[in-house]
């Protein structure tokens, strides 16, 4: 019988052992491929040179804002499924950093002020939030009392992952936190199952180069138009959720401090998606009272114009590479009608 | 709390396992009393109120056997106290399951006005913990329990293995173990099965159950206009999905029982090798299909008896077997006692059809018996009986199958626009709502092998005797667990990747009753 324990423990521990390495060291063998591009951004983010100008948003800037369009100084960090809340990580970061920006791009779509649905697992899977900084997010959000920033009808696990742990069930989304900080790897079953252990390793590392290259540009989706009705369309009016107006404060507060300018450029939607006037009413109001508070923020063009069907990829309005190209210039002009530090841009 | 989560596998169960053996060096009790006070934390782990809830049923029940007990020589006061005790019984449960969905009935059809509907939700594993309840006040009533000891009782109610989806307790054979001091010492051999068992419940559930989610979701969130192939792929998955996942749970429940050093009866035995739908029920659930006759068929058959006798009506074998005889001995309490199971499942008109299919199914299979054909003895070959077993296990199946359709659909149309799909009115082939076809087809055959020739974990574990109950081998390939280095590295292997898939959780099935 002790026998039997042994070879028994001994098999788990060793294949638990050997798991857990690969987990922690290759990731990108198993991973999906945003992971390659978070990666690639976390990496250059390291060594970005003097006088670089960076972008700072979600998807729809990750493949709107092209850098080799935009200058030779501009660096594409916007997150796909990112909030104000990986926005502020970027301010603590960039403005500590030896080679501050010049200045700041900022392109975050609005509904995506107004709910998430991809926050902490994502940012904890990749490693882009500390422990320490998922938990200070829960801290805050439980000083908004909870019901602040989760749309009506979100799922009970989906608040709490937000919200953090508020009851004793709800250790086990403070563990989850902790183990995805170890590389635990059952946090990491579905993605290993997913890529059959080593089978994305080519295909990452290949994507992980090219977003190197490209300064963190990549493009969503390649559908050779859409027509499709995106969130926006549903949502009556905008009202950012507290926790992320007080992030999106948070990083403009800090650029101001460090006399970083920043500039916001919405994203152009299909025609099915166009918000309607009181939601686009609102979120003009909002970046006006943000205009109003800090002086280095400005607000650049139309919020979410409406571009024809072909030229989106995708569900997601995510452009397709001509439109970005075409977007980024329009970006440009506008940088450069600013007397934006860092240009001169396109 | 979920057997197959991070919290209940890394924080609660070495906990209480490590404090449990600790106690029990000291005193049994002590250990006893742990075991009550963890149960009521996995309990109450999503909702703190549900332990108010739980405590006042224990509470009321163990209030009403000891009145019964004291009652012992007077009929009318067992009467009373019975009367309010599973009355008091049937009543909180039947608010929690029924009553809202009675009045949303009501409001649907007009005949109640609401402005304002709230049901409340379903407190878990209520149906489960009030039927133990209630077959504890049957024996107090009928003087089968002698004695009752709060701390034993709590315990008997609570243990966590059994608490939100069984196995079905009987008194008789636990109160033995909780009142014995040695159920408290470790026991090496214990420990082996009871992990073993755990291991391979958590790789049921977790690996193959799970497997089957997306598919088994894709068929009935839309089943009208399926073709034959992937109507037929749904269903398929949805069988072995409750498979794995019933019989997953009920390895770990007995499992966790062996770890605490007690014994569970087994609640399932291949199920679907089932022979005829009578050996189907004898083999799956066994725990509810045990207590439903005591308590629901015994009962009113006794009754019919009776009546019959006060009529001057025969009740011999002989006068089962004309018609009136097993319309009124044999099927009437099987209509009775499965619609009552089928309605136990939920308030919904598809767990009545699912009761009545299986009504239907027993009564056939009685008919049969007793107005059948009578096989001769060595009249058959070999091979001709293999054959007839075989077919009598595909239509034993099949007849499951259909019944099961019913028990997860969403309404009877949906199952009804599903079982059309599967005879190919909506054509032959069409996407699997599954992944690659590489994967799931080998998947579905593979595991259909292993559920219809594998030896199932209690008859692999037979010889540390994992369970109360004695298991009827059936199984084409004979294999046993020993305690080899062979068999050690693979329950390792297997708890590694049982262990691994454990952070995309989801909830038992059973879990909604």
């Amino acid at each position: 019988m002790k026998r039997t324990f042994t070879a028994a423990l001994a098999t788990f521990l060793l294949i638990f052992a050997a798991t857990w390495l690969w987990v922690a060291k290759e990731r990108m063998a198993f991973f999906d491929i945003s992971y390659a591009g978070w990666r690639a951004k976390m990496d250059f983010a390291k060594t970005l040179p003097k006088d670089n100008v960076v972008i700072l948003g979600d998807s729809r800037a990750v493949a709107g804002l092209v850098p080799s369009v935009l200058g030779p100084s501009v660096y594409n960090l916007a997150l796909a499924g990112c909030t104000s809340i990986e926005a502020a990580k970027w301010a603590h970061d960039l403005t500590a950093s030896a080679t501050p920006p010049r200045a700041v791009i900022l392109s975050f779509t609005p509904v995506n002020l107004m709910a998430t649905k991809s926050f902490w697992e994502t940012t904890a899977k990749c490693g882009f939030l500390t422990r320490q900084e998922i938990e200070t997010v829960w801290e805050r959000a439980r000083q908004f009392n909870g019901r602040e920033y989760w749309p009506e009808g979100e799922s009970y696990a989906r608040r709490s992952s937000l919200a953090g742990p508020k009851s004793p069930g709800d250790i086990e989304i403070r563990m989850k936190a902790d183990l995805y900080a170890e590389d635990f790897p059952p946090c990491y079953f579905s993605a290993l199952w997913g890529g059959r252990i080593i089978r994305r390793l080519n295909i990452n590392r290949k994507f992980y180069h090219e977003t190197y290259a490209a300064r963190g540009y990549y493009p969503f989706g390649t559908a050779d138009e859409c027509a499709e009705a995106g969130l926006e369309a549903q949502t009556p009016s905008f009202q950012p959720v507290k926790l992320f107006d007080l992030y999106l404060r948070e990083s403009l507060a800090l650029f101001e401090g460090s006399n970083i300018p920043v500039y916001f450029v919405s994203a152009p939607v299909n025609a099915a998606t166009t918000p309607s006037p009181e939601y686009t009413a609102a979120f003009c109001a909002y970046i006006a009272r943000l205009e109003a508070e800090f002086h280095n923020f400005h607000s650049l063009g139309t919020p979410q114009p409406t571009w024809s069907a072909q030229d989106f990829g995708d569900d997601f309005n995510h452009l397709r590479p001509p439109s970005a190209v075409r977007w980024s210039k329009e970006v440009a002009q506008k940088l450069n009608e600013e007397h934006v530090p860092g240009g001169p841009f396109g | 709390m979920l057997f197959n989560s991070l919290s209940f596998l890394l924080l609660f169960l070495p906990l209480s396992w490590v404090v449990f053996y600790a106690l029990a060096r000291f005193d049994h009790r002590y250990a006893g009393g742990w075991l009550v006070a963890v149960s009521f934390v996995f309990y109450s782990w999503w909702d703190a109120s549900l332990a108010v809830l739980l405590a006042a049923s224990i509470a009321f029940n163990y209030f009403c056997g000891t009145r019964l007990l004291r009652a012992a020589e007077s009929d009318r006061e067992r009467f009373w106290w019975s009367l309010i005790g599973i009355g008091g019984d049937l009543l909180l449960l039947f608010y929690y399951k029924y009553f809202f969905a009675i009045l949303e009935w009501l409001g649907l059809h007009g005949i109640v006005l609401f402005s304002d509907l709230h049901p409340v939700a379903l407190p878990l594993g209520i149906s489960f913990f009030t039927f133990t309840q209630i077959g504890y006040l049957m024996d107090c009533k009928d003087g089968i329990v002698k004695e009752n000891r709060f701390l034993d009782y709590g315990l008997f109610v609570t243990f966590f293995p059994h608490l939100i989806a069984g196995p079905i307790l009987h008194h008789r054979e636990m109160m033995p173990q909780y009142r014995n001091p040695e159920s408290y010492r470790f026991q090496s051999r214990n420990f082996a099965a009871g992990a073993a068992l755990f291991i391979m419940g958590l790789a049921k559930k977790a690996v193959l159950a799970d497997f089957f989610i997306p598919t088994v979701k894709a068929t009935f969130a839309q089943p009208q206009h399926l073709a034959l192939l992937p109507a037929w792929n749904g269903v398929l998955s949805y069988s072995l999905q409750l498979y794995f996942d019933f019989s997953g749970y009920s390895d770990m429940a007995c499992g966790l029982a062996l770890l605490f050093g007690m014994r569970f009866p087994a609640n399932f035995n291949s199920p679907y090798r089932a022979a005829c739908i009578i050996d189907f029920w004898q083999r799956w659930h066994m725990s509810l299909t045990r207590y439903l006759t005591l308590l629901l068929y015994n009962p009113i058959a006794l009754w019919v008896t009776r009546r019959r006798v006060a009529m001057g009506k025969s009740v011999s074998r002989k006068a089962q077997a004309s018609v009136g005889g097993f319309l009124s001995m044999i099927a009437l309490p099987l209509f009775y006692t499965m619609i009552l199971a089928g309605i136990w499942h939920g308030a919904g008109m598809t767990f009545l059809v699912f009761g009545l299919l299986h009504a239907c199914y027993l009564t056939i299979n009685h008919a049969w018996r007793g107005f059948g054909p009578k096989p001769k003895p060595g009249a058959d070959s070999f091979w001709r009986q293999r054959l007839i077993l075989v077919g009598q296990i595909a239509l034993t199946y099949l007849a499951v199958l259909v019944a099961q359709i019913f028990f997860r659909a969403e309404s009877c149309a949906d199952a009804g626009k599903l079982l059309l799909g599967m005879l190919g009115t909506h054509g032959i082939s069409g996407p699997l709502q599954s992944g690659p076809l590489y994967v799931h087809v080998p998947m579905l055959v593979g595991l259909f092998a292993v559920v219809w020739t594998m030896p199932n974990t209690l008859e692999l574990l037979e010889q540390f005797r994992p369970s109360l109950s004695d298991i009827r081998r059936s199984s084409l390939i004979s294999i046993a667990l020993r305690p080899t280095v062979a068999w050690g590295m693979a329950l390792g292997a297997l708890a590694a990747l049982a262990v691994f898939s454990v952070t995309g959780t989801t909830e038992f099935l059973y879990f909604r009753f």
